[in-house]
């Protein structure tokens, strides 16, 4: 009846603010219910999964994640039609809470109000992508009648756009840091990998400068620090990530102009409201795709319609120059 | 593993026989029991979203036990004891559930959560500039879902920015731009994006086709129109021309509302 995607949506709403227990809890009973047994056993790559499903939702405008010390909080945001980028005629997508009535009169206004509705499934997509809805009007007012009528607000200022401009730059992030010469910490260690984008075994003779995490014993969380030379500083994963790929010098996304994809490793994810500029420019999750040409670097995401400013502005905020694929 | 030692699965257990006598803690219940498996809770308890309901399982009894609703037997999935609620079940009312051997032997009850409101929702919580909730002083913009407050009031942050994307849109092909007024007219890329008047319409020129395209995004981002603005004669010429001696060679709009308006300025056009 429903996609998985638009189920935990929907609980997401109807909670407002979930703890990550209550999430993997729903996570899970959808998975068991796909798997289509009773004694379903998450296996090790669920974990990675339910990431996943919550870095799609963010990416889409449609929750905001509240890291806590020992506890992660999903807030769903509120529903919103957000104008999306382009030639023709206005065009928005459905972001936030939604619920299976506030769809039904969606549809129902939408009609009405001589509004296209554009609905469709994401599941091809991804197992947790909900329903994408589109609204299309020969004037923006419309959609914004629409918008009024169902309770939900409207953006007609492209938020894609605004995202990629408010967002803070790699400079800004680094000048934030608190560096310290503190010795390094004896718990279990791994250093990120530039060249495969992944976390490994420290080698033998370790760079200056590098992205390091170390495992706390009692409470097994990770904690990530950036080395500078004899300095470290504790960073945000997805910005350290970038931190240390601009100070090595490796660009790693990429832009495929004829048909406007942006191209971001899944071993270097954005930061949040960077991949959520991206997503916004169409609304869609994003796609895995497994081969890109002259890729060294393993499976990427795809991000559609994304307009040459928008990737310009992702890119030069975390020092990326651009590298087009053919 | 130990030396000695074996490791075995177990599906499910059909018969205690031969371990009751010697394992008492190994005895099956001979009680029938129901069972709520799966679902997605709204609330603690057996309050249950409307739209992930739970299955019923049932533990116990003979093969003739069967579950009811409401004096309906549920369906079972497969081979398994498990039962499935289906059809138009009610919310925010008890749902009484009964497993029957001839009599009631066990008895359950749940409830769905029907619909709930999410208009009028107010952000619960915002992101700062880093894209995360650390603390971030108030004059900075803040982001919540696509909600985006403290920024620019443009979308585009130069007008370089938006020559680009416009070429981009325009797929690199020739055309024009079309102003409301006779005389606005720009050959696109030749001529630069116009400053003094707003380009309503792009005529995407392909081969000898044409097409109009609502200038859509791009619209409310040029400089407001000049009021004196004042065209040459061969602008208004060149204007009618696209506009009206074309017109049997320009596909209009998809959009209905759109091609209103297209055909009301070719109309106009007309008689310039």
């Amino acid at each position: 009846m429903y996609d998985n995607g638009d189920i935990l949506l929907f609980a997401l709403s109807a909670w407002r603010q979930t703890s990550w227990r209550q999430f993997k809890q729903c996570f899970d009973e959808l998975e068991r219910k796909s798997a289509g047994t009773a004694d379903y056993a998450p296996t090790e790559t669920a974990t990675s999964h339910r990431w996943r499903a919550l870095h799609e939702l963010s990416a889409m405008g449609h929750i905001d994640l509240e890291f806590e010390p020992g506890n992660i909080q999903v807030h769903i945001a509120p529903p919103v039609l957000a104008a999306l980028p382009g030639l023709g005629s206005p065009k928005a997508v459905l972001c936030g809470a939604r619920s299976p009535n506030f769809m039904e009169e969606l549809r129902a206004e939408s009609q009405s109000a001589g509004v296209e509705a554009l609905v469709e499934s994401q599941s091809a997509a991804s197992p947790y992508a909900p329903t994408r809805v589109e609204l299309r009007a020969g004037d923006a007012a419309w959609i914004k009648s629409v918008a009024d009528n169902v309770g939900a607000g409207y953006v007609e200022t492209t938020p894609a756009r605004l995202l990629a401009q408010v967002s803070i730059s790699l400079p800004e992030y680094r000048q934030k840091l608190s560096w310290s010469s503190d010795r390094e910490l004896n718990w279990h260690c791994e250093d990120f990998d530039t060249e495969r984008l992944q976390f490994s075994a420290p080698s033998e003779t370790r760079p200056d400068q590098r992205l390091s995490r170390y495992r706390n014993p009692r409470t097994t969380v990770w904690h990530y620090r950036l080395w500078q030379s004899n300095q470290s500083a504790e960073v945000d994963l997805d910005w350290g990530r970038y931190a240390i790929l601009a100070a090595t010098g490796q660009r790693v996304l990429q832009y495929a102009p004829e048909n406007r994809d942006a191209l971001v490793p899944l071993g270097a994810p954005l930061p949040t409201l960077l991949a959520r500029a991206f997503g916004l420019c169409r609304g869609c999750c994003p796609t895995i795709a497994e081969e890109v040409q002259s890729n060294p670097r393993g499976r990427y995401l795809r991000f559609n319609s994304v307009p040459p400013s928008v990737f310009n502005n992702v890119a030069a905020k975390l020092d990326q120059a651009i590298r087009h694929t053919k | 593993m130990p030396e000695g030692w074996r490791l075995a699965g177990v599906e499910s257990a059909i018969s205690d026989e031969a371990v009751k006598d010697e394992f008492t803690s190994l005895t099956l219940t001979s009680r029938t029991r129901l069972r709520l498996v799966g679902g997605i809770r709204s609330r603690a308890g057996n309050n249950y979203f409307h739209f992930a309901p739970p299955s019923v399982s049932l533990s116990g009894g003979t093969p003739n036990t069967e579950v009811y609703w409401g004096g309906l037997a549920l369906s079972q999935s497969g081979d398994s004891r498990l039962f499935t609620l289906t059809g138009e079940l009610p919310t925010e009312s008890k749902i009484s559930l009964e497993a029957r051997d001839g009599e009631a032997v066990d008895r359950l009850s749940l409830f769905l959560t029907g619909d709930f409101s999410v208009t009028q929702m107010e952000p619960g919580f915002f992101l700062g500039p880093t894209g995360t909730g650390a603390s971030f002083g108030k004059d900075e913009p803040s982001v919540a879902g696509a909600y985006v407050s403290g920024a620019g009031d443009g979308t585009f942050t130069t007008t370089a920015e938006m020559f680009e994307d416009f070429a981009y849109e325009m797929g690199g092909v020739q055309g024009f731009l079309i102003g409301q007024r006779p005389g606005q007219i720009a050959t696109w890329p030749r001529e630069a994006f116009p400053t003094d008047w707003i380009p309503v319409w792009a005529i995407k020129k392909q081969g000898r086709k044409l097409t109009a395209i609502f200038t859509g995004e791009f619209l409310g981002t040029t400089q407001p129109e000049n009021p004196s603005f004042t065209p040459t004669r061969g602008e208004v010429q060149d204007w009618k021309k696209v506009i009206w001696h074309q017109r049997k060679r320009i596909t209009p709009p998809r959009d209905q509302c759109q091609r209103a308006i297209w055909l009301l300025l070719q109309d106009s056009a007309r008689n310039v």
